[in-house]
């Protein structure tokens, strides 16, 4: 039993519960928790960074991976043409992109911009704790 | 989360069902195995300056697609635009990349340029001197340059090109350099001109709930429109150039701006 004196404002009710948390004896925090503490109170939530991210990331990939399994020569073909301009005499030169590819190509560069800023603000709470 | 972030999630899952659609719209669109004659390369480079038409009509392919016809038509025009477009998504991304990556720099570069009218000359002034040495320097390394490969090297076998390699390599090098470092600039750059903007009365209650990286983008979008306009835009290119080196190196050099 504690000797801790039983305070006089309780309610009936309350008198147990204090004295159960008043007969736990006074343990000093394990080194490090101060930190964790502090930690989870200065990490900043990025959850909705990774959710747009992979809503982003999902479909221009799928499509982008789709671009090149199926069309794959096309891209190959075009950069083979671009080697062998780039070692003619050759003044012409004609470039065309689908515009679905170009926007699949911003939008992956955008999840990505998302995800890495979501890594790094995970990454910089610890740090700036430890510091 | 909260309920800005949660509309933001909902903002992105709306633009994502939207280009999926799209991209599904493209996809069979751009089917191989169903069209008659050779189909549409997706990228072509070369010499030749006509293409295999489309060989689809807008109706054939709204016939495939199902509950995705009504969007044929938009996903046609969005494919011819977004070729164009090409380039300010390059600009988008690029600010973006560089704000992330380049935090620090990019804050630093920004509260140099901070100030009024003054400061703002003082900035760009900065720039054109730097850009004008740049250029001077460049010019006459040049120059030294292939006076040395021209009297030196050329008593040796293959010492031209050689030299004239290493050279263009070294040139490539220090351009890359440059090339971030007006990164750094430009992102400076078109966050003061995204702030500007929001302190007009009409924008200003808007202002702290706009996010930073959203203001720079306004920024970098309003400087990419008048890039474009035929007789301002190589002016405008240029101001900016100056302005973006002028504020790295205030920050930097000078000390105008802060480590932060």
């Amino acid at each position: 039993m504690s000797d801790r004196p039983v305070l006089d404002d309780l309610e009936i009710d309350e008198v147990d519960l204090h004295r159960l948390l008043a007969g736990a004896p006074p343990l000093s925090p394990p080194i490090g928790f101060r930190d964790t503490v502090m930690a989870s109170l200065r990490e900043r939530r990025v959850a909705w960074e990774w959710i747009i991210a992979a809503l982003f990331a999902l479909p221009s990939g799928v499509f982008l991976a789709r671009q090149v399994i199926v069309h794959g020569q096309d891209f190959a073909q075009a950069v083979a043409n671009v080697m062998t301009a780039a070692s003619s005499e050759t003044s012409d030169a004609f470039f065309f992109v689908d515009g679905l590819t170009v926007i699949a190509l911003a939008l992956l560069g955008i999840a990505c911009a998302f995800a890495a800023h979501a890594l790094l603000i995970s990454g910089s709470g610890g740090r700036t704790v430890a510091r | 989360m909260t309920r800005r972030e949660l509309v933001l999630v909902i903002g992105a899952l709306v633009i994502a069902l939207g280009l999926s659609a799209a991209f599904f719209v493209g996809t069979v669109s751009s089917d191989a195995a169903a069209q008659a004659s050779a189909p549409r390369p997706r990228i072509f480079f070369g010499a030749q300056a006509t293409l295999p038409p489309s060989t689809r009509s807008i109706v054939d392919i709204q016939d495939r697609v199902g509950p995705f016809a009504a969007i044929v038509p938009l996903q046609r025009n969005m494919t011819d635009s977004a070729r164009d477009a090409a380039g300010f998504l390059l600009i988008v991304i690029i600010t973006a990349t560089t704000l992330l990556i380049a935090h620090e720099r990019v804050v630093s570069a920004y509260r140099a340029s901070l100030g009024g009218w003054r400061t703002q000359l003082r900035v760009l002034l900065t720039g054109l001197a730097v850009l004008g040495l740049g250029l001077s320097a460049t010019a006459l390394a040049w120059v030294v340059y292939l006076g040395y490969v021209a009297t030196t090297a050329r008593a040796t076998p293959f010492g031209v090109p050689a030299a004239l390699q290493v050279g263009m390599a070294a040139f490539g090098v220090i351009a890359v350099f440059l090339l971030v470092v007006l990164a750094i600039g430009f992102s400076a750059t078109s966050w003061r001109l995204g702030d500007t903007l929001f302190r007009w009365r009409a924008l200003s209650r808007y202002q702290p709930d706009v996010p930073a990286p959203l203001v720079a983008v306004i920024g970098a979008t309003i400087l990419y429109v008048l890039w474009q306009i035929p007789a301002i835009g190589a002016v405008a290119l240029l101001a900016v150039v100056a302005y973006a080196l002028g504020a790295v190196v205030t920050a930097r050099l000078i000390g105008g701006g802060t480590t932060a």
